[in-house]
């Protein structure tokens, strides 16, 4: 393994999804690359329904670049933490189309990404960014789960 | 983030005194402050109205999505009105707004907020389940009509 892309989103699950990239970054000698997208195609969806009007959706874009960079150091850290070597990227457009574009570029030899959501509806699944790498990125997608042990093995390093 | 979340029973309200923007929006407040969610209601009424002043968040179908980004609330926060009659709200189609969604988050809440609103554009799209909520008599029916839409498996 060389490339290992880690998909960087707001959530607890992909906090620890990080540990656990910068583990497997550290036991097999791979490159890790995080990406953190912002969703502006979201932002330009509730322009075109008129939720947003063109200055907000700036507003927020800038709220949301902020929130990327924040996390984005805060994977930083942890890998650097374990002399592990990474790049970051915050990306803007639609989030699971930007990533798995990203995993292509840097021929990811695998996709990180954090523990999904229970899902009750067909429809949670379509609009969950997560899933839809799942399906349509061209190379293995792990799913970290669990807390404690993921830890443990972040610690272990 | 689901409505089903952010709302309950009680931050939800049939039937409104008020005829215009403004007495909306404080009826759509008030449910806020009884809930103990908002630290300055007259803030969050000025913030609302001066986003309103920017262009109408009246949408087609008779929906409203009055929102706004103000430390006057403590987390982001949701409360929703139903109109039978309808009421203008300045809609981009001219037809009367009856159902209310307010929404309103905190700086440094953005993520969630545009996720909420997300969501809400997404229900929005399906009549039936407008139709149902403009009909619903209580807030209990009226939230058990939006859970069932969010967590219906098809």
């Amino acid at each position: 393994m060389k490339e290992i892309l880690l998909f960087v989103e707001p959530t607890e699950a992909s906090a620890r999804a990080a540990q656990y990239a910068v583990w497997l970054a550290a036991q097999t000698g791979a490159s890790l690359t995080a990406v953190y997208v912002v969703d502006t195609k979201t932002l330009d969806d509730l322009l075109r329904a008129r939720i947003f009007v063109r200055m907000e959706e700036m507003d927020y874009e800038r709220d949301l670049e902020e929130d990327g960079r924040r996390y984005l150091n805060h994977v930083r850290d942890l890998a650097e933490a374990k002399g592990v070597r990474i790049a970051t990227a915050l990306e803007k457009g639609g989030v699971h189309r930007i990533v798995v574009q990203k995993a292509k570029d840097i021929k990811a030899d695998m996709v990180v990404i954090g523990e999904r959501e229970a899902k009750r509806s067909r429809r949670d699944c379509y609009y969950d960014e997560g899933e839809r790498i799942l399906c349509e990125a061209r190379c293995p997608v792990l799913v970290v789960k669990g807390a404690e042990e993921i830890k443990a093995l972040y610690d272990s390093i | 983030m689901k409505l089903s979340q952010l709302l309950t029973p009680e931050l939800i309200k049939i039937g409104v005194q008020s005829s215009d923007k403004e007495g909306i929006v404080e009826e759509l407040v008030n449910l806020l402050v009884k809930a103990g969610t908002v630290t300055d209601a007259a803030a969050l009424v000025e913030a609302t109205m001066e986003r309103e002043s920017k262009g109408s968040t009246g949408l087609e179908r008779g929906v409203a999505v009055p929102h706004c980004k103000t430390a006057a609330v403590k987390q982001l926060t949701c409360s929703m009105a139903i109109s039978r009659e309808g009421i203008d709200f300045n809609a981009i189609d001219g037809a009367p707004s009856h159902i209310f969604l307010f929404l309103a988050a905190p700086p440094g809440m953005s993520g969630p907020h545009v996720k909420a609103l997300a969501n809400i554009a997404k229900l929005s799209r399906s009549e039936e389940f407008l139709r149902k909520l403009r009909e619903a008599a209580t807030p209990e029916e009226a939230f058990s009509i939006i859970t069932h839409e969010e967590t219906r498996p098809d």
